[in-house]
């Protein structure tokens, strides 16, 4: 019996497998294609929610960057205006390592040694987790435990036994789980409470250090402060016990002024006039005006020239009014008090005139009933008549008298006088011009901001808005998904039910190929086709049609994300594209699409490669 | 066991014991086991078959014909007995060797020719080549050649959707001829060809017998075909019935000679 010698077999180059997997799926493209498709959905949808989660992130860290001089200002501010808050100076010895500015302040306060300040520090790390805890508790939790104390003073109250007692029994009967055990959580509290003077000393310093400054201050605004601030001021904390270094008062002062000025223009939008004119400049309805459209406006430079140039009429208007108000006013209270005289004139005459006509209407009854001859009657009835005519002349002078005092004396149209209608008019209406630029009037006067500065002011103001805004979304988003890349576990989900229809899918598809082939595989295998190669072409096949998947999804995934992105956070996602991250996901979406694929037609391909070349003869 | 033997005429026809084989089996049989039934497909078989012949295999359904067929040509393995391809025993081959035997040994033609619908003529035909290791430019001459062979070298990058059955028949005849093998297994080459087409391929397999000493095995209902043979054996129930030169066998149209009611 003669051994096989077996070489040179099935030594089938690659590129000449591919070039058989890549005939055979021009031939079934239609269902290569579906294929592809479901691959490049499942990891479009993996692609899509990474993309947003990097460029929502490096939109985070970009807001927080350009945030960080307002919220160096918000610190010093609140930190010049109000002592130290206990929960505040928990917050920060979390934060604070040994070059902080902040361990220095606590340090000289407190009157501590650097060892002390490790123990405050290491306590208040070991302190937030159990807080957060605490706050994460709902109202129904926290009644049994606590009582009603919140907050930092719950640590103070379980000092007490008989507190502790009772959270301890609440704590267990509720079923309750921290990060850390109980007994670790009682050393902590012992911990605290050996640590509390400490903390009051810091507290209690920085307390005085505080008033000593504002006594110092005397009084002034701490945004005021900021905004003069010159070297002296530093020098001036730090006397106190407040480190502030170089960079941070550049920055506070900027954005003091900036507050500032921003305030003055807030307060010049409140006066009526600008508004009117405002509406009218922008063809809006008055009630639509709202500090957005109005500092949008001034931050275009057109906007801010047409502003200056409002203040500067209001600052001509005040002067005008303030020469000719007071003048109008007495005009007025001399017309006035002539218009009374003449009212009351007029009723003397106007009774006077009655009188006469009665006297005439008598005579006159008189003279009809005499004889025509009395002389004495005819002659009395013609000085009652003229009597009569006289008074009714006076009274009609005073009246014409009096209607010119009212609506003002003109020649043919011209005025040359002022009546007293129109004054009234004119004075009420430059009082309450006058009220309502007075409160306005020193801001008014002393504006002394250029057009530029105008719309700077007014563009940082919009700016601020606008990333707070952001920010609040990103945090929200966030929420939702269970933190930037700690997706929560629906998300996870997700992804994970996603991937295993596709599989299926897939699996299923290669099964159908498989079926339809079975005469073409049997008879490879007659031509000499070994069952590896048969299991290759199939995984093969897979893994191309996974490719080409992987690339479409990661590109559509990619431009989906970043749309979403768009969407959500405006131009500013567009800005800082993370791209490396992005190439590096995109990578991994692929070879996920690769892998995926792969393993759906191991199943199939197995079947394929078990199948009988005898199957390749007709069937009987 | 030994087989059954119809008195008339002796079981292995002319034998000539210096003429080399190709193709022995000993006791040959076969069982399916479908469930709880055992169906025995071959109940011990001994035949010898001699290097460049031409071998015709007849029997009605069910008698076992196809799967003879199987383990003559190296598709599936024996349940006992032995089968020796060129003095290999097929039974002792795994199945990378199993795989090389039909890659280089063994041309296979269907009756359902079977080509790669995706592929052209000349690729069908180099396919086994591939398989067999041989470079690209070399498969693609050799193939050309393969296809002058059979007449359709004008035809070589047709699609087999495009080409008659007798051109798909040929271009079969062609691939299985491509690593010069030493036995041509066809299963029903005209089945599903008419007669005129058929007697072409009649034709091209006679001459690769003659001219290229090639042993050609057919299983086939075909008179012209069967005319054309050297030796003609007849199976039924699983054993071998009868082997009997050409000469020994009268075959008319219709009906030939020595054979049952089909």
């Amino acid at each position: 019996m003669k051994i096989m010698d077996v070489k040179d077999q099935v030594s089938l180059s690659f590129g000449k497998c591919v070039e058989l997997v890549l005939s055979g799926i021009k031939y079934r493209l239609f269902r290569a294609a579906v294929t592809v498709v479901i691959i490049s959905l499942a990891v479009a949808f993996l692609m899509t929610m990474l993309t947003e989660s990097f460029v929502a992130r490096r939109v985070a860290d970009q807001i927080d960057l350009r945030m960080a001089p307002r919220r160096t200002f918000d610190f010093w501010t609140s930190r010049i205006a109000a002592p130290l808050a206990e929960q505040n100076l928990i917050l920060e010895l979390a934060r604070a390592t040994r070059d902080d500015p902040r361990w220095r302040e606590f340090r000289a306060w407190g009157g501590l040694n650097d060892q002390r300040m490790d123990e405050l520090v290491d306590v208040a790390g070991k302190q937030l987790p159990y807080q957060r805890f605490f706050d994460g508790l709902d109202e129904g939790k926290l009644r049994p435990l606590f009582g009603r104390t919140r907050g930092v003073e719950v640590f103070r109250r379980l000092q007490d036994e008989g507190a502790y007692r009772q959270f301890e029994e609440e704590f267990r009967t509720l079923g309750l789980k921290m990060h850390a055990s109980l007994d670790e959580f009682k050393a902590f509290l012992g911990d605290w409470k050996k640590t509390e003077p400490m903390r009051l000393a810091i507290l209690e310093g920085n307390g005085k250090a505080l008033s000593s400054l504002r006594g110092k201050l005397s009084g002034q605004e701490p945004t005021a402060v900021l905004a003069e601030a010159d070297q002296a001021l530093p020098k001036l904390l730090a006397d106190h016990g407040f480190q502030m270094d170089a960079n941070e008062l550049q920055m506070v002062k900027q954005q003091a002024r900036l507050s500032l000025d921003a305030d003055r223009l807030s307060r010049l939008l409140s006066i009526g006039r600008i508004k009117n004119r405002l509406a009218d400049r922008r063809n809006a309805d008055l009630a639509t005006i709202d500090a957005t459209m109005y500092f949008g406006e001034l931050s275009t430079s057109g906007g801010a020239e047409w502003f200056r140039d409002q203040v500067a009429d209001l600052a001509r208007t005040i002067k005008d009014l303030e020469k000719s108000l007071p003048e109008d006013r007495a005009a007025l209270a001399g017309l006035e008090t002539r218009a009374a005289a003449l009212d009351e004139k007029i009723l003397r005459l106007q009774a006077a005139a009655t009188q006469k006509a009665k006297d005439m209407e008598t005579l006159k009854a008189q003279a009809a009933k005499a004889p025509a001859s009395d002389e004495a009657i005819k002659a009395s009835l013609k000085e009652a008549e003229q009597a009569d005519a006289a008074a009714k002349a006076d009274v009609d002078a005073a009246e014409k008298e009096y209607k010119e005092l009212r609506e003002g004396k003109s020649d043919k149209g011209a005025v040359l006088a002022v009546g007293l209608d129109d004054l009234r008019q004119r004075v009420k209406r430059d009082s309450e011009t006058a009220t309502s630029l007075l409160p306005a009037r020193a801001n008014i006067e002393t504006f002394g901001l250029t057009s530029a500065r105008i719309a700077q002011v007014a563009a940082n103001r919009m700016e601020q808005k606008k990333l707070s805004e952001i920010e609040a979304s990103v945090s929200r988003a966030a929420g939702e998904s269970g933190g930037l890349l700690g997706y929560s576990s629906r998300t996870m989900w997700l992804i994970a039910v996603s991937f295993v229809v596709c599989v299926v899918g897939i699996a299923n598809a290669m099964l159908m190929s498989v079926t339809d082939r079975f005469r073409e595989i049997a008879t490879m295998k007659c031509l000499g086709a070994t069952d590896a190669y048969i299991m290759i072409n199939f995984i093969l096949e897979s893994c191309l049609q996974g490719t080409a998947g992987g690339i479409v999804g990661a590109v559509l995934g990619f431009l989906l994300g970043a749309m979403r992105s768009l969407a959500s956070y405006g131009w500013i996602a567009m800005q800082h594209l993370p791209w490396e991250l992005i190439g590096v996901t995109a990578a991994a979406a692929l070879i996920v699409g690769v892998v995926l694929s792969a393993l759906a037609a191991v199943y199939p391909a197995w079947i394929a490669a078990r199948l009988a070349p005898m199957e390749a003869m007709r069937i009987e | 066991m030994n087989e059954t033997v119809s008195p008339a005429a002796s079981p292995h026809g002319k034998q000539d014991a210096q003429r080399p084989v190709i193709i022995r089996t000993r006791n040959l049989k076969k069982s399916y086991r479908m469930g709880q039934v055992v169906t025995e497909a071959l109940r011990g078989i001994d035949i010898e078959l001699y290097r460049g012949e031409f071998i015709c295999v007849m029997g009605p359904s069910g008698s076992g014909k196809s799967t003879f067929f199987n383990m003559v040509g190296g598709l599936d393995s024996p349940t006992s007995g032995r089968v020796f391809i060129d003095e290999v025993d097929v039974a002792q081959l795994n199945a990378v060797e199993l795989a090389f035997l039909r890659c280089r040994k063994i041309g296979y033609i269907f009756q359902t020719y079977n080509l790669v619908q995706y592929m052209t003529a000349l690729e069908n035909v180099t396919v086994p080549m591939a398989f067999a290791g041989v470079s690209g430019d070399d498969a693609r001459n050799r193939g050309m050649e393969m296809l002058k062979l059979v007449s359709l070298a004008d035809r070589w990058f047709h699609k087999p959707i495009e080409m008659s059955g007798g051109q798909q028949q040929r271009t079969a005849i062609a691939r299985s001829m491509a690593n010069n093998p030493a036995v041509l297994l066809c299963d029903e080459p005209t089945g599903n060809l008419d007669l005129r087409t058929g007697a072409e391929i009649h034709r091209i397999l006679k001459g690769l017998n003659t001219d290229h000493k090639v042993t050609i095995i057919c299983a086939t209902h075909d008179h012209r075909l069967i005319d054309m043979a050297d030796r003609i054996m007849w199976i039924r129930d699983g054993m071998v019935e009868r082997i009997a030169d050409r000469s020994e066998v009268k075959v008319q149209t219709g009906a030939i000679g020595g054979e049952e009611n089909e």
